[in-house]
């Protein structure tokens, strides 16, 4: 199924590829919920990609599945793998996020993965210290590490009189400071992959820009799961849009925040809050994730949407998943007529 | 998740116990001294003690009295524990008081305190009743109190409050509910050990009082005449543990439901 | 309206998050509270809701006035709330229907008196239309409800009573930007019925695109804004 591949070809074997990935959570009385439908994603050594949606688009399954960490209950159809980089020349097993055993899934993520979860409360014990998390969080990469450097680790991160700040339960720990916490843990052993889930949903508009920049710094490849498309320019190279399930826009993120060709990328954008103007919304709901799909999904609130939209699933090509988007590319090089305001902290990287 | 056995193993229980003695007549007191400590036969499928008394008669007829009495001591508990748990929320005086004492009542050893109330009423199925549900509602205050205080503490109550909803209305249609189902789970464990409690006090002689067929009374019987006549053990001991096990497992798997969830 | 003035507050057994804080919230406007975590823009909140006791100033929701008699509740109907996690504003156990028609509900018991069940069931469908939520089962479960469409029933409960001000605290942060786009139209709409909305949030921009003014909580000097068109 998944073939061995010589690491360090140039641009060559990504680090992650999901091919044709199907996830389906049974649900009650035979009907399932189809959280992720036909994705194909590659992510490079290097590379950093935001995955945007709203809730029930399926950025939270995309995230577990490259955590390997999907419920066992799912049907999950098609192929996600990991390529962990090796030597070049030499060959390296790769690792298959969906089926290898539960041992293999676990070395790897320890060694592989790092993982920086939405809500950095729910992640520390709250019974014990900080310091005592942190520790274990070291230690399952397999490295062990002392007071004085956890410390150190820590005050490089602007968190003040680490030493005391260690001893102490998370509980006295503001939110953004469990975050900084947090991303230290996870990127301590430098993994070639971090995932990072919302990570600055609860925090503010200053706070989430240095967490971002701290990101950023720490990761080699990062996907980084976010609603907050403002902060994304200077963040990540490309985004990937998400929608009912499918990846219906993926692209470098200077081009897309430009141009967008998908109608919901550019609908979202349309939404972001500027000074002294009302957002435009977007009426209606998405899908019930519980059918399966005729025709784009997303045609139902597509302002330009077209009879023959129903018709096919639009497959992702060229970057999108539509099919008018298609037929321009097709037919004019310019890319589709749809522009928006650039976000105002979009300029400046 | 497989099957709820343990939901199948109760529902057979209690069926066998509802249905049986319609089912199988006769009279589970008629004595016929011909009879007497024969062991399992066509005619008699468990048996007869004793008395000549057939077995299974005995067994299904017990078994409606256990369980129907084990179900009024765990319904009224639970309901008890309910009212007093509830208002154990409510700001000081009141919650507080209530509060200290419930946690003192609950500190006091169950058994020992169910049989100084037998000694003090008196032996006798309906007693014991009494005393298990005097002994039994502070351990479901206590838990709803703390079910109750969690619930409270999701953001929609404060949200109801500050639209200006009362105190009543939050508590007994947001945070009762809630309770409820929380409960449901530790009064059907509760079920299955009040039901071995209650054999037990009846062995003892607290309980049941003979002629009466009763799983513990029959247990006292078999344990009289064991070397003669050890088949009077099987009936009430499988029944009594297949309830416990019915009990047990079916909060298991609930349990588990729950968490794959 | 909402009238807050010289408020000091605070947690007890520590210092006052809030100190000598005046606001003023016309009816029929949008005023917004901007700050980082810990500046106290939700203790103002939960002083105006009744939740905390304040420790000096007055507070004042049109003729009822939490800080007169510390512990009382609103009067029913009074004020409309909107949280920042919509699914736990809800009811798990309650459905849409019964959810929204609750403030009218709760008043009915109170003055014994009030709508016939036909009357309720417009009255919900009619605030469900209003939040776009008009093709809305009312029997849905609240369990089984996006997170936007949580938000919007949440708004709609808030409203179903004609309340005089509401108060919303971080709206939108739980929502992606379409669903937080359509709140904040929702949110405008009603201040636009003349009710005083408070909406706090730690992001300017999204404060900036619908508030007639926007208090910063670091520099109390209100700075304000109006809405585009």
């Amino acid at each position: 199924m998944t073939a061995p591949v010589t690491a360090g070809e140039a641009g060559g074997a990504p680090l992650v590829r999901l091919d044709g990935l199907d996830v389906v959570y049974p649900g009650r009385r035979g009907r399932g919920v189809w959280a992720l439908r036909q994705v194909d994603l590659q992510i490079g050594a290097g590379e950093r990609v935001a995955v945007v949606g709203e809730s029930g688009s399926g950025k939270t399954t995309l995230l577990r599945a490259l955590l390997g960490v999907l419920p066992p209950r799912a049907r999950v159809g098609g192929g996600a793998v990991l390529c962990p980089p090796g030597e070049p020349g030499r060959e390296v097993a790769t690792v298959d996020l969906v089926g290898a055993p539960e041992r293999r899934l676990r070395a790897v993520r320890g060694r592989l993965v790092g993982y920086v979860p939405q809500n950095p409360q729910a992640a520390f014990d709250p019974l014990r210290s900080v310091g005592h998390h942190l520790r274990e969080a070291w230690a399952a990469h397999g490295r062990s590490i002392t007071d004085r450097e956890l410390a150190a680790e820590l005050e490089a991160v602007g968190i003040a009189e680490p030493a005391r700040a260690l001893g102490q339960r998370p509980a006295t720990w503001s939110g953004g400071m469990l975050q900084r916490a947090a991303i230290v843990a996870a990127t301590a052993h430098e993994p070639p992959l971090v995932l990072a889930d919302e990570p600055t949903s609860a925090l503010d508009r200053p706070l989430a820009r240095t967490m971002l920049d701290l990101l950023r710094r720490r990761s080699l490849s990062l996907v980084v799961v976010t609603h907050d498309l403002d902060l994304v320019p200077g963040l990540v190279d490309r985004v990937v849009v998400m929608y009912a399930g499918r990846i219906v826009e993926d692209r470098p993120a200077a081009d897309l925040l430009r141009h967008p060709a998908h109608p919901y990328t550019a609908a979202l954008l349309r939404s972001l809050p500027r000074p002294g103007r009302l957002p435009d919304d977007l009426p209606g709901d998405p899908p019930p994730l519980t059918e399966p799909d005729e025709g784009c999904a997303f045609a139902p609130r597509c302002s330009r949407a077209e009879p023959g939209c129903r018709d096919g699933v639009p497959v992702l090509a060229g970057g999108v998943a539509c099919l008018l988007a298609h037929r321009q590319g097709a037919d004019a090089p310019g890319g589709p007529p749809d522009k928006v305001d650039p976000a105002p902290e979009a300029v400046a990287p | 998740m497989g099957p709820a056995v343990g939901g199948v193993l109760l529902m057979a229980v209690v069926g066998a116990v509802v249905v049986g003695p319609a089912l199988a007549t006769g009279d589970p007191d008629a004595q016929d001294l011909a009879i007497k400590l024969r062991s399992p036969s066509s005619d008699h499928w468990l048996g007869t003690d004793q008395y000549g008394r057939d077995l299974l008669l005995r067994l299904l007829h017990g078994g409606r009295l256990s369980l129907s009495a084990a179900v009024v001591i765990t319904a009224t508990s639970v309901l008890i524990g309910l009212m007093v748990g509830l208002v154990a929320t409510l700001p000081r005086p009141v919650g507080p008081a209530i509060t200290a004492l419930v946690d003192t009542l609950v500190a006091l050893p169950s058994l020992v305190m169910a049989l100084a109330v037998v000694g003090a009423l008196g032996v006798g199925m309906r007693n014991l009743v009494v005393a298990f549900v005097i002994v039994g509602w502070p351990f479901y205050a206590r838990l709803i109190r703390g079910f109750a205080l969690e619930r409270m503490n999701r953001p929609d109550i404060d949200a109801g409050r500050a639209m200006g909803f009362g105190r009543a209305r939050l508590l007994g249609r947001h945070v009762a509910p809630a309770t409820v189902r929380s409960v449901a789970v530790a009064a059907t464990l509760d079920l299955g050990y009040t039901l071995a409690a209650l054999a037990g006090f009846s062995y003892l002689g607290l309980g049941a009082e003979a002629p009466t067929a009763e799983w513990g009374l029959m247990l006292r019987d078999a344990q009289m005449f064991f070397t003669r006549a050890p088949w009077l053990l099987l009936g009430p001991s499988a029944a009594i543990a297949l309830t416990v096990l019915g009990t047990t497992m079916l909060v298991e798997h609930a349990h588990g439901r729950q968490r794959s969830r | 309206m909402i009238r807050v003035d010289d408020l000091s507050a605070g947690y007890p057994g520590r210092p006052a998050v809030v100190d000598g804080f005046t606001l003023d919230v016309p009816a029929g406007t949008c005023v917004g509270l901007l700050g980082p975590s810990g500046c106290g823009k939700s203790t103002v909140l939960k002083v105006v809701t009744g939740q905390l006791p304040a420790r000096s100033g007055t507070v004042a929701v049109a003729s009822w006035s939490p800080t007169d008699r510390p512990g009382s509740r609103p009067p029913l109907g009074l004020l409309g709330v909107v949280s920042q996690d919509p699914v736990a504003s809800l009811d798990p156990l309650w459905t849409v229907g019964r959810t929204v028609a609750e403030p009218l509900d709760a008043r009915r018991r109170a003055t014994a008196g009030g709508l016939t069940r036909e009357e309720r069931q417009q009255a919900v469908a009619r605030q469900l239309a209003d939040v776009r939520l008009g093709h809305l089962d009312p029997a849905t479960r609240t369990t089984a409800l996006s997170v936007g469409q949580a938000q919007r029933v949440a708004i709609a409960r808030a409203l179903i009573a004609g309340p005089r001000a509401i108060v919303a605290d971080e709206p939108t942060s739980a929502l992606d930007p379409t669903s937080a786009s359509t709140v904040v139209r929702l949110l405008r709409q009603a201040a636009d019925g003349g009710v005083a909305v408070l909406v706090v949030s730690h992001h300017r921009a999204l404060l900036e695109s619908f508030c007639d003014a926007t208090v910063d909580m670091a520099h109390p000097a209100p700075a304000a804004s109006r809405p585009g068109g």
